[in-house]
């Protein structure tokens, strides 16, 4: 595993782990945002992470 | 990965170069132009497609494929073959890549390509070579950036892609939140207006609503809900033409009676805070002011304890900075009083224009339907001279400039008669269309406008807990990221700066600076990068120190950080050029550095200075049969490659008869070895200010030393009773006595050879044995096992043994204490 891959999957762990404490995620919700993170990478967009984040807990439930 | 062999073809300045390696450390030495870097470009190209030189910052209209090519050859014939080997394996295998298909590496052992991806994959990122330009990245330069380069050498690019990424989602997100937040504000307002109150309480709404329920036989509601203000309420017969005829009708009244009351008013405010701002766009000075006001004033707030620039890092004097801005902040106060002053009138202003422009939209909206809008040509033309000016009012004052300062000229159509007239012509016209509604259809349009109105205000709401959450989330999870980053960012970046002092403090530990620190500090999307200076305290690398030491820092830096960028799979370091600042004592120390911390890690290494190249052999760093010199560079042939050592030169002239030319070798060659030899042992040369020291000085100071410490060590074996070491050592002194006096004695040739004009009259055979007595003078300060020279090594300034680098040879100086 390179540097990169491996200080950006910590951060990304890390980030995980303190967005599932707060009350605005749960732990599925905090999951599917960094997955998203770790899926772009750099590519990363800001309306990708909008539409992520505009998801609600039905529209949630339902891609799941 | 290692090199063990490299040949060039038609790159650069190379037309063909074979260069062996051999898997170890490998330094390339000649004057400049002599198509040292070309190697290095090579290196560059076989292992990442390009050559970053032609690629990166400033290189313009350059390219590798139009620049990388010898400039006389085909793009065909260019390509760069290695035989490397891969970690933890002996063998090696051949890797090439052409000029003409660069983005790809041709490996014919296809067994070893699985292997030999992961590999590429690091090193295609380029990231080994370091150049004296790239050493300023490090030091000379604002924290955004060094953030920005070292993060992209240590590939943690896409770390701050998403940064980036997370930070704009939040800003959009809290922008959404804000335009929903509008967007109710103006739907309550449509409320207010249908409903006819003057101020939004769920109460007057449930009094207007109840109100029309009564007329209609309802019982009244006690929540104001979309569902229920028609709840049991028996529907009315209005036509649809009708309902719209009568809301047109009050649209037009409404809107007469606000044109008529407002806009002689709204015209001349208008015209006032167009002539105040008029005035401050011709101010350049005040505009400047203006801009900079909100800057100086964050910047106070941000100052630095240490009283350094929030901005760059910049390091002022204690209060400077903070005494600078409080004077900037105070010229611009009287300005900003006239900006905020501004602000408040253009608000009151806005608002006026937006109740005017809402109401001729409603007009707008009927009229349309009613097929109507031919009748209001000029208050539409008015109504889109307002929505312009509304948008026009949202500039901020601190931008407008001097040309610009007109947009806020109040809209033609303001103070013309020509909107009132045609607005009453309309609602004659339509008075007489609308028909007389009895008081349950009255009730009954109205709750129906206000039950549209709710479900607008409904939505609009929705919406506000949406963005709010929406805006909350992309806050936190940007705060997150932030914080994880910083975190595990900054402990790889307090590990990086733990070697860098460590490889720092030992490259300088005679200067002073043994309890050397540094601070490397990740903050938002900076890097802070601070230096002790002889314990005064933190300062930037470049405020303080002199340039040879901010080289030095510079490699340390790169050294601490290439041992993450490689990976320990690129185990290649490229130094192209870099001690050009560094003095021959540090060049000594960088020599052991190396030898010493860098064990697993092949440095190629190109110099223009002979002095360092040869330095970088007798250190040990380098095996004789490890370095090439580049010389006799041609267009059309490229570098002339000289794989022998000064040794070989001479004899190459002996063998011609150069008499001259072998003196002049051996001359200049033995200046430098007893140079080196006068440092490794500490010997007492003597003084000359003008700084031109000869052979003449150096071999008797060197011999001199030695022979100090010969006798020291045996008088320190002695004291140990250890006669072998004694006999052993005493040996030694015979042979290096015989071989010094050789020198004397032959010493006549050399100096005749260079300075006398008789030189002529020396034959070969001569010069020979001037050659072979020096050869031998040389062997007594090298070890034959390692080939570095025997150096003195002091503990707290006394001096405890005389080593060379594998320690065959290791004298103890040290006595038995009686």
């Amino acid at each position: 595993m390179g540097l990169k891959d491996s200080q950006l999957d910590e951060i990304l762990d890390e980030t995980e782990r303190m967005l599932s404490k707060t009350e605005q995620y749960d732990e599925l919700f905090a999951k599917s945002i960094v997955d998203l993170l770790r899926a772009k990478g750099a590519t990363l967009k800001s309306n990708e992470v909008i539409l992520a984040l505009s998801k609600t807990e039905d529209t949630q439930n339902e891609d799941s | 990965m290692r090199i063990h062999e490299i040949q060039i073809k038609d790159l650069r300045g190379i037309r063909d170069v074979t260069l062996l390696p051999s898997g170890n450390n490998f330094v390339i030495w000649g004057p400049n132009g002599s198509g040292k870097s070309a190697v290095v470009d090579a290196i560059d190209f076989l292992l990442g497609g390009s050559i970053s030189r032609l690629e990166g910052e400033g290189a313009g209209v350059l390219s590798t494929a139009k620049h990388g090519p010898h400039i006389d050859s085909d793009i065909g014939t260019a390509e760069v073959i290695a035989q490397v080997s891969l970690p933890g394996e002996d063998t090696s295998l051949e890797v090439r890549r052409s000029m003409s298909d660069p983005g790809k590496i041709i490996c014919p052992d296809k067994g070893k390509i699985e292997a030999l991806e992961p590999v590429l994959e690091i090193a295609s990122q380029g990231q080994y070579v370091l150049a004296r330009r790239e050493i300023l990245r490090f030091i000379t330069t604002t924290g955004g950036n060094r953030a920005k380069w070292i993060q992209t050498l240590l590939r943690l690019d896409s770390i701050e892609s998403i940064r980036k990424a997370l930070g704009s989602a939040a800003n959009d997100a809290k922008k959404q939140s804000s335009t929903a937040n509008q967007a109710l504000e103006a739907e309550l307002s449509r409320f207010k207006s249908v409903a006819g109150i003057e101020e939004w309480t769920e109460e007057k709404a449930l009094e207007v609503v109840n109100t029309a329920r009564k007329v209609l036989a309802a019982d009244s509601i006690e929540t104001l809900d979309s569902e229920g203000i028609k709840k049991d309420v028996m529907a009315q017969s209005i036509t649809k033409a009708d309902a719209t005829a009568l809301r047109l009708k009050e649209a037009l009244s409404e809107s007469i009676q606000l044109w008529k009351e407002e806009t002689t008013d709204l015209n001349d405010s208008a015209k006032q805070i167009h002539k105040t701002i008029s005035f401050l766009g011709q101010d350049v000075e005040a505009l400047e002011l203006l801009r900079r006001h909100n800057l100086i004033h964050s910047g106070l707030e941000l100052l630095g304890e240490d009283g350094s620039c929030p901005l760059c890092r910049v390091e002022w004097e204690k209060g400077e900075l903070e005494a600078k801005l409080k004077e900037q902040l105070h010229q611009s106060e009287d300005v900003e009083k006239q900006r905020k002053e501004a602000e408040k009138h253009i608000s009151k202003i806005n608002s006026k224009v937006e109740d005017i422009y809402q109401k001729l939209s409603q007009v707008e909206d009927s009229a349309e339907k009613l097929e109507l809008t031919g009748d209001l040509s000029v208050a539409l033309k008015a109504k889109s001279e307002l929505g312009d000016y509304k948008e026009n009012l949202k500039t901020p004052i601190n931008k407008i400039t001097p040309l610009s300062a007109d947009i806020f000229s109040p809209p033609s159509l303001l103070s013309s008669k020509d909107v009132v007239s045609e607005l009453e012509n309309l609602h004659g016209k339509v008075v007489a269309l609308t028909p007389e509604l009895n008081p349950e259809q009255k009730a009954w349009d109205l709750l129906t406008r206000l039950h549209e109105a709710l479900i607008r205000i409904q939505d609009a709401r929705l919406n506000v807990n949406l963005t709010k959450d929406l805006s909350e989330r992309a806050k936190i999870l940007v705060e997150s990221y932030n914080h994880a980053k910083d975190a595990i960012l900054n402990s790889l970046y307090d590990t990086i700066k733990e070697r860098f002092v460590q490889l720092y403090a030992q490259l300088h530990a005679e200067d002073g600076e043994e309890a050397f620190s540094a601070l490397l500090e990740h903050t938002g999307a900076s890097l802070d990068f601070k230096v002790d200076f002889f314990g005064r305290g933190l300062h930037p690398p470049h405020a303080l120190h002199s340039e040879g030491h901010q080289d030095s820092m510079g490699i340390c830096l790169y050294l601490a950080l290439s041992e993450h960028i490689n990976e320990g799979v690129v185990e290649v370091v490229v130094l192209d050029d870099v001690v050009m600042s560094v003095d021959s004592g540090h060049r000594r120390r960088l020599c052991q550095l190396i030898k010493e911390q860098f064990t697993n890690t092949q440095f190629i290494i190109t110099t223009h200075d002979r002095a360092w190249a040869h330095q970088l052999k007798t250190e040990g760093v380098v095996k004789s049969n490890d370095m090439v010199q580049f010389c006799g560079w041609s267009v059309e042939t490229g570098p002339r490659v000289n794989e022998s050592d000064f040794w070989e030169r001479i004899e190459e002239c002996l063998q011609n008869d150069d008499v001259r030319g072998a003196a002049g070798y051996l001359r200049g060659a033995m200046e430098e070895y007893f140079a080196n030899v006068c440092e490794s042992l500490q010997a007492v040369v003597i003084y000359r200010s003008s700084g031109q020291y000869t052979l003449g000085d150096y071999l008797p100071a060197a011999y001199s030393k030695y022979s100090e410490l010969i006798r020291k060590a045996k008088s320190s074996a002695s004291s140990w009773n250890n006669q072998e070491e004694v006999e052993k050592l005493g040996e030694t002194q015979s042979i290096a006595s015989q071989c010094y006096e050789r020198t004397q004695a032959e010493q006549w040739a050399t100096n005749r050879a260079l300075h006398y004009d008789s030189w002529y009259t020396l034959e070969s055979a001569d010069l020979e044995n001037v050659v072979n007595a020096f050869r031998d003078m040389c062997d007594v300060f090298e070890c034959s096992n390692c080939g570095s020279l025997i150096a003195l090594s002091t503990t707290a300034l006394t001096p405890d043994s005389v080593r060379c680098a594998c320690k065959r040879i290791d004298w103890n100086l040290i006595k038995k204490e009686s």
